[in-house]
């Protein structure tokens, strides 16, 4: 039962007016189309070098642009799709739908849903600056400005990426724009598996989530374990650029076989990470236009879960030509054909949903479903293809792979992407679609599509070679190509189109009503557009079919203290959807942008290495970052929480496993913890796999032991610290955290002074820049670890917890567990293995 | 801990199979005084245990699941087919090096 006004919670939940406003927004509807819409932009201008790049491959021998320009816009273009647009545009659905699809009003974190988007937009600015000094070099020709594109492909190999093939900031441009994609991508997963395991409506068991949610929770996961693969890759390349660490140098004992396995551990479930979400979508699109529920939903959950997991087991089916033992890529290329087991129960699955359905709406929406359905098994049967080794050492870097995988791309993930944005449009904007334009754009698209990319597999079983700016006319390639290059542009017309619909629609569309499909889903009973707060009532869900929700209503109830609207929703059990507590969220700030902003200039002037700079940015950053993290007062003691969901008698200060905050730092650290095994692979492959790595170091193991004793002290000081604090001891409190940041600080101490002691050549050998790298990334840990508990102490020290309120201290625990366990691993890597080993 | 080896245990078992394997391949095959001959036993026996131990997730999942209604049910169907898949994985994996000899080239 709400005990407010409908008013009184728009004015709590409303994005602010003014351009200010905006920038300070956090609500999830605001920041969800800002991401969309961003999305849509850098897709744009990575369509433009698609079709520069077609237009240069039109006919045999074309020079129109020069081969340093053609690698640089298909390096943008794959760069682009992949982590500018495909898995944003994927989460950007997800921000925005995920409260309504889940019967909750935000995602749990709405501040850091607003610096992921905003680092994702400057990240992707700074991308294509770099374009910015060959605009003004075509502008005014003989400018003195240096060519600054990225321009090894999406994969930036080693050595082609390294400084002295690539003496510019070219690769560095690259690299920097991949840092802020992942690290807007990692943070982003943490809030959806928060979301979806913690915010849901009540009755919403896990066997009643909707597809969608679940392929979103399948992705993150799969986000949160494979994207620190490229962030340890990337870092590695830009310490061998920029301070010459020879990671993937063979001369001193690196390998450049080490990118390539780092890099397809994060690529090749990257492609699930893109077509899982979009399976999602395809998942509650038909069955909403073929008028029943999925058939199998079970195996359908399964499948993704499958999916998810084998999608890690095939990163070698990119490497099959780089000379690895045939059993071994064998495995691999098992693993790639069983993989079509599970795209084919989805598959099936969706075929049996149509052929049972009473009647089809064909509407855009199922056109681009069907479309996707058609052309993505015939991307998965040449996928299957290429899995076999054989046939892959035949096609290896032609046409057929392109062709192959732009039908998986394309016709898996943008098919379904145009099917989700024309199904879930009304809801984002309260406007219907222009059927007729959206046929005809699709038809454009379609046709376009096979057009350009069917006659690719032609092409490239008869030698057209990837990644070249011309080919000669004796080939006799022309036709293909000229066809190809058609298609494109046919395909660009359809894009048009649909751009030109979707900008007519909110200027002069029919308006939507809150469910123009007649579809199931909690999505569709609140109004079109959504309202600020999503749902004003919390459904109650009795099964998964939820057009039967009834709103929820609190056993029992308590008064209510008196005090503003908060933006507030229920926490549930991840399991079973049971209450557990109120969730008050974060309100509008200036901080997530301001940070966003800062960390940008750091990073810019940092690759310009304009260090006072990156200083001064550093300093700036403090100021927002303090402000967000320390909470106001009222934020602290939250009068009148509970009063917009009814009043129930529950908690708002959660504790443990029934808080948000737990479970986001639980997954926080999981990702680390994938850094940290895929840093300790990448040791272990130099200094063991690979028999021209330099010798391995063989240091004494007794102080880096003493230096995890003393972790591990810190760790118990910690849970010392929890205890005193439940039983609302805050002196008692102060000092065990005082202990662990003592024991903390010489723990730190240990290790960097016997790191310094070991005389160390980082520049002359690969497996000491691994030791070196690895040992101060510990070290680096126990900083942080150090910083955070002090921020805490600060905070103990200024009352801000009680025998209730205590989960940051819970978090800080689990950071000195982590760190704790993290140096046993790397003391037993780089200490004790030399000795066993 | 049943219910999840019955749902997650060939998962496991592939990924033991999977990592193993590398490990036996990558190391045997490039280390100082390698022996393609010497590999095999190793990888057949880590195939063998690998492949029963999802043997085992796949009929525990299937039996939990003949007893079971509702979600519940579901939840070992699912365990099922992700224990049987990992299964057949497994045993692809297995023969390979058996066909192509431990270290072979292409």
């Amino acid at each position: 039962m709400t005990t407010v006004s409908k008013e009184a919670l728009e004015r709590a939940w409303e994005v602010p007016p003014g351009i200010v406003g905006k920038l300070r927004s956090v609500n999830n509807n605001f920041t969800g189309l800002v991401f969309m819409a961003s999305t849509f932009f850098f897709f744009t201008l990575s369509g433009f070098d698609s079709v520069a790049l077609r237009t240069q491959l039109a006919i045999p021998e074309n020079d129109l642009l020069s081969e340093q320009t053609f690698n640089q816009l298909f390096t943008t273009h794959g760069t682009a799709m992949m982590f500018l647009f495909a898995v944003p545009m994927l989460e950007a659905i997800a921000i925005y739908a995920l409260p309504l699809m889940l019967g909750t009003r935000d995602m749990p974190f709405p501040r850091m849903s607003a610096f992921t988007i905003w680092t994702f937009i400057f990240g992707g600015l700074l991308f294509y600056a770099s374009t910015l000094p060959d605009i003004v070099n075509f502008v005014l020709p003989g400018s003195p400005l240096p060519n600054l594109v990225p321009n090894a492909g999406w994969f930036a190999y080693p050595p082609l990426s390294d400084r002295e093939f690539n003496p510019g900031l070219n690769i560095d441009f690259y690299l920097l724009g991949l840092g802020f994609a992942e690290v807007a991508g990692i943070a982003a997963a943490v809030e959806i598996i928060v979301s979806v395991l913690k915010m849901r409506a009540p009755g919403m068991s896990l066997a009643r989530l909707p597809i969608f949610a679940w392929s979103m929770l399948v992705t993150a996961f799969a986000i949160l374990v494979s994207f620190p693969a490229v962030i340890v890759a990337t870092t590695y390349l830009e310490l061998q650029r920029k301070f010459g660490l020879p990671f993937f140098d063979p001369e001193r004992g690196g390998d450049p076989l080490l990118w390539q396995h780092l890099f397809w551990i994060f690529g090749h479930p990257e492609v699930y990470i893109m077509f899982l979400p979009a399976t999602g979508l395809v998942s509650m699109v038909l069955p909403a236009l073929a008028r029943r529920p999925l058939a199998g939903y079970v195996f359908v959950v399964t499948a993704l879960v499958a999916t998810a997991f084998f999608s890690f087991g095939l990163w070698v089916h990119h490497m099959f030509t780089a000379g690895l033992p045939l059993a071994l890529i064998g495995f691999f290329g098992a693993a790639s054909m069983t993989i079509a087991f599970p795209s084919g129960v989805q598959t099936f699955s969706w075929l049996a949903t149509l052929l049972s359905a009473p009647r089809i709406v064909m509407r855009t929406p199922m056109l681009y479903v069907l479309a996707f359905i058609a052309t993505f098994v015939l991307g998965g049967i040449t996928g299957v293809m290429v899995a076999a080794v054989p046939f892959d050492w035949q096609t290896h870097d032609t046409y057929f792979v392109v062709a192959h995988f732009h039908y998986v791309l394309v016709g898996g993930v943008v098919f379904p992407i145009a099917a989700g944005l024309y199904y879930y449009w009304p809801k984002f904007t309260g406007r219907l679609l222009d059927e007729r334009l959206g046929g005809w754009g699709f038809w454009l698209v379609f046709v376009g599509f096979n057009l350009c990319f069917l006659p690719q597999h032609v092409a490239g079983l008869l030698g057209m070679p990837r990644r070249v700016a011309t080919y000669p006319e004796e080939m006799g390639l022309g036709v293909y190509n000229l066809a190809s290059t058609a298609g494109a542009y046919v395909m660009a017309a359809g894009f048009l189109l649909h751009g030109i619909d979707l900008v007519m629609s909110l200027w002069r569309g029919r308006k939507a009503t809150a469910d123009p499909w007649d579809a199931p889903g909690l999505e569709w009973i609140v109004d079109s557009p959504a309202p600020p707060y999503n749902h004003r009532e919390i459904p109650l869900v009795t099964g998964r079919d939820q057009r039967a929700s009834s709103p929820w209503r609190p056993e029992r109830t308590r008064p209510v203290t008196r005090g503003p609207v908060w933006r507030e929703t229920l926490v549930t059990s991840a399991i079973d959807g049971r209450v557990q507590g109120i969730a008050v969220l974060s309100g509008d700030s200036i901080a997530p942008f301001a940070l966003s902003f800062t960390f940008t200039v750091v990073s810019a002037a940092l690759l310009f290495e304009l260090y006072a700079v990156a200083l001064v940015a550093t300093l700036a950053s403090v100021p927002p970052l303090v402000r967000w993290l320390w909470p106001a007062r009222a934020e602290r003691e939250l009068p009148g929480a509970g009063a917009s969901l009814g009043s129930p008698d529950l908690d708002a200060y959660a504790n443990g496993a029934a808080s948000t905050s737990w479970w986001a730092m639980l997954l926080t650290l999981a990702s680390l913890g994938s850094t940290h095994a895929l840093a300790l692979f990448s040791y272990f492959y130099l200094a063991y796999a690979n028999p021209v790595a330099a010798a391995v170091r063989v240091p004494s193991p007794v102080a880096a032991a003493i230096a995890v004793l003393l972790l591990t002290a810190a760790a118990g000081a910690s849970r010392v610290a929890l205890s005193r604090i439940r039983n609302g001891d805050r002196s008692g409190l102060l000092a065990a955290l005082g202990a662990s940041v003592v024991a903390g600080l010489a723990a730190g101490a240990v290790l960097a002074r016997d790191l310094l002691a070991l005389g160390l050549r980082p520049l002359e050998s690969a497996n000491d820049a691994m030791f070196a790298t690895l040992a101060w990334y510990q070290v680096a840990l126990v900083v942080t670890a150090l910083a955070v508990s002090g921020f805490v102490g600060a905070q103990a020290f200024a009352r801000h917890f009680d025998e209730r309120r205590h989960v940051a201290v819970e978090n800080v625990l689990l950071l000195w567990l982590f760190v704790a366990g993290s140096a046993a691993l790397t003391v037993a890597a780089l200490y004790v293995s030399p000795h066993l080993l | 801990m049943t219910t999840w080896f019955a749902i997650a245990g060939g998962l496991g078992a592939w990924t033991a199979q999977l990592l193993a394997s590398y490990a036996v391949l990558d190391f045997g095959c490039t280390g100082e005084g390698a022996s393609a001959g010497a590999l095999v036993l190793p990888l057949v026996l880590i195939s063998v245990a690998c492949g029963g131990v999802a043997l085992a997730a796949t009929l525990l999942a299937v039996r939990r699941a003949t007893g079971a209604r509702g979600a519940t049910r579901g939840l070992y169907l699912g365990g099922a087919l992700l224990d049987s898949l990992s299964l057949v994985t497994i045993a692809f994996g297995a023969v390979l090096p058996l066909l192509f000899g431990p270290c072979a080239r292409g």
